[in-house]
């Protein structure tokens, strides 16, 4: 009963966890295309290249 | 980058962000010359350049940089304002540096032969310069210039930083050249030179990789 308690908290403070982490970062665009239709004639682009490997 | 929260707040109240996965979207990444990650550019709605950060800073640091460049400040544009009637040999390295990252590597070839023209032929920043010509021929495939130029810093500077960083620049670049045997030669010749060097394990193991090759790295 113990370890199903455990196991169950560990799952909410993880689904816990990424929502936070969602809500925290910045909105973005993921394609430059998409951020210049949307970009006032005022407004600057950040492009952030990254790479998950 | 994105998420820390001053850099959110002032990020997402004046400017659009962008995130791209370079090695996703290489379409991108090679239109924009990008080298090496992170790369972050600010650019203007038309898509034109502002200038870019390669690397990694801290929230803060990153934060003015990109403020700074949103005001002109510290720029390819305003660097080169400075440079007009300068001698600053630092001034005219960050300006090299500048266009070596945005692709620009004639232009940055000139600014560090300029370096190299208003200083000692030894100093710290002729070194830094040499370096970064020879790794730009490397990056753009010009192998045997390349390992010409690592070579010719190794006889010139003799001892030092400098030699050790074109010691090891020279066998990688014969082992991308597809030059095995040079290689292998060249990667042990630095092992048994700075064998307690951070490098000298990832050597081994490249001469290791190119005497015993995988079925599918020979192919």
């Amino acid at each position: 009963m113990a370890l199903l308690l455990m196991v169950y908290l560990l799952a909410v403070s993880s689904v816990t966890a990424a929502l936070v982490a969602e809500e925290e970062h910045a909105p973005y665009f993921a394609s430059i295309d998409e951020a210049l239709a949307a970009a006032s004639d005022e407004q600057l682009l950040v492009i952030n290249f990254f790479s998950d490997t | 980058m994105f998420v820390d929260s001053t850099v959110i707040s002032k990020l997402t109240s004046d400017w659009i962000l962008v995130k791209v996965n370079g090695g996703e979207d290489s379409v991108s990444k090679k239109a924009h010359h990008v080298s090496g990650y992170p790369t972050t550019i600010l650019a203007q709605k038309s898509g034109e350049e502002i200038d870019r950060l390669v690397g990694y800073e801290p929230p803060e640091e990153f934060l003015q940089t990109m403020i700074d460049y949103s005001n002109g400040i510290g720029t390819l544009e305003d660097l080169l304002g400075k440079a007009k009637g300068s001698e600053d040999r630092a001034l005219f390295y960050e300006i090299a540096d500048k266009y070596k990252y945005r692709g620009g590597s004639e232009q940055a070839e000139i600014w560090y032969n300029k370096v190299l023209a208003t200083g000692k032929a030894l100093d710290s920043l002729s070194g830094e310069s040499r370096i970064a010509v020879a790794d730009m021929y490397r990056r753009a495939k010009e192998y045997d210039r390349a390992v010409e130029a690592f070579a010719a810093i190794v006889t010139d500077f003799e001892t030092g930083s400098f030699v050790q960083e074109a010691e090891i620049y020279i066998p990688y670049t014969l082992k991308a050249k597809g030059d095995t045997t040079a290689a292998i030669v060249a990667f042990e010749h630095y092992v048994e030179n700075y064998p307690e060097s951070e490098d000298a394990e990832w050597a081994n193991e490249q001469i290791e990789k190119l005497k015993n090759p995988t079925d599918t790295e020979s192919k």
